[in-house]
């Protein structure tokens, strides 16, 4: 087999670990980021020249025990540093929004449903559903960091096109009324996740809260 | 920072210790503290660029380091590297840390559990 030369193992270790520092808060890899890319980079190399593989392999058990230690030390820190105040914060605002809808919304909505339009009345069911679906999904992966900006938009819309369209899939399988769809009700549905989807992209660009770290050169 | 003493941050964390240490002599970048400290300790402690820059931002937030503004020539390093020395503070703080550790080797001794030089 023909071994890899290291002009190619060094890019390719330096742009895992530049993906890696995700794990990193974004604020921390804003300010440190492309500096600890460029560490493992020097690293990498220095080792790849004197020791090979093998030690290159030792290099990245390191990096990554480094990794998993001081990523969460990091967020633990970002948590005890006011982040557990925004974090309540966008909770109680969260959940006073769902109340509002639950309480004052939903009942307005039921009574008047069925003078709706059909297309009308099923794109607001749409956007009901799959409002209610991403909007948890997205506050679950980034309250707690698991992902950000950009990423965790597109994070959140794959699983809410995997849950709202498996629950469609489940309903339709089951048997239960109606057995099929109407092809309006599907189609308001991915009118309903594009429009969630390009509302949180909106927001995301807007606030520019994710700029992973540039890669050295 | 002011009105804090030296002994308000002690004992200093090992990671953080070594880092003043690498810049007592002169300004450096992250991997070159790195390197340093490996040096220093034989290969016995070696920094990962996480602990290495955890260890930074607290530092940078308790003024024991500062960025340096001046940067090397062009021809002798990659001038994009940001640098780092120690500030008044931080030279008192390990000032401080190692006479710390200098009474407790001397307690040792007095315990016989190192031999005397």
């Amino acid at each position: 087999m023909k071994r890899r030369g290291p002009g190619k193992t060094l890019p390719l270790s330096r742009r895992l670990y530049a993906a890696l520092l995700a794990a990193y808060p974004p604020e921390f890899r804003r300010e440190f980021g492309r500096e600890m890319a460029l560490v493992f980079h020097d690293r990498c190399r220095d080792v790849g020249r004197s020791g090979g593989a093998g030690a290159l392999a030792l290099v990245w058990c390191e990096a990554l025990f480094d990794l998993a230690k001081t990523a969460a030390a990091e967020r633990a820190a970002g948590w005890a540093g006011g982040g557990l105040m925004r974090i309540l914060r966008t909770v109680v605002l969260a959940l006073a929004a769902y109340a509002f809808a639950l309480l004052v919304a939903a009942p307005l909505y039921v009574r008047n449903r069925e003078a709706l339009p059909a297309f009308v009345g099923n794109m607001a069911d749409a956007l009901i559903a799959t409002g209610v679906v991403f909007n948890v999904v997205f506050l679950v992966l980034t309250l707690p960091r698991l992902a950000a900006g950009v990423r965790a938009v597109h994070l959140a819309g794959l699983l809410t096109a995997l849950l709202v369209g498996g629950l469609i899939v489940l309903m339709v399988m089951s048997g239960g009324p109606p057995a099929r769809p109407h092809p309006s009700v599907i189609v308001a549905q991915v009118l309903g996740f594009f429009i969630w989807y390009a509302a949180h992209l909106w927001w995301v660009l807007r606030r520019r809260d994710d700029s992973p770290p540039p890669e050295p050169a | 920072m002011s009105g804090r003493e030296p002994e308000d941050l002690l004992p200093l964390t090992p990671s953080v210790f070594h880092i003043l240490l690498a810049l007592a002599d002169a300004e450096r970048h992250g991997y070159a503290i790195i390197k340093e400290v490996e040096a220093s300790t034989e290969g016995r402690v070696r920094l990962g660029p996480g602990t290495l820059y955890g260890s930074v931002k607290r530092m940078l937030a308790e003024g024991l380091i500062e960025e340096s503004d001046e940067r090397p020539d062009p021809e002798l390093d990659d001038e994009r590297r940001r640098y780092y020395r120690l500030t008044d503070f931080g030279r008192r703080v390990a000032v401080g840390e190692a006479k710390r550790l200098e009474q407790m080797v001397a307690a040792a001794r007095g315990k016989k559990l190192l031999s005397r030089v």
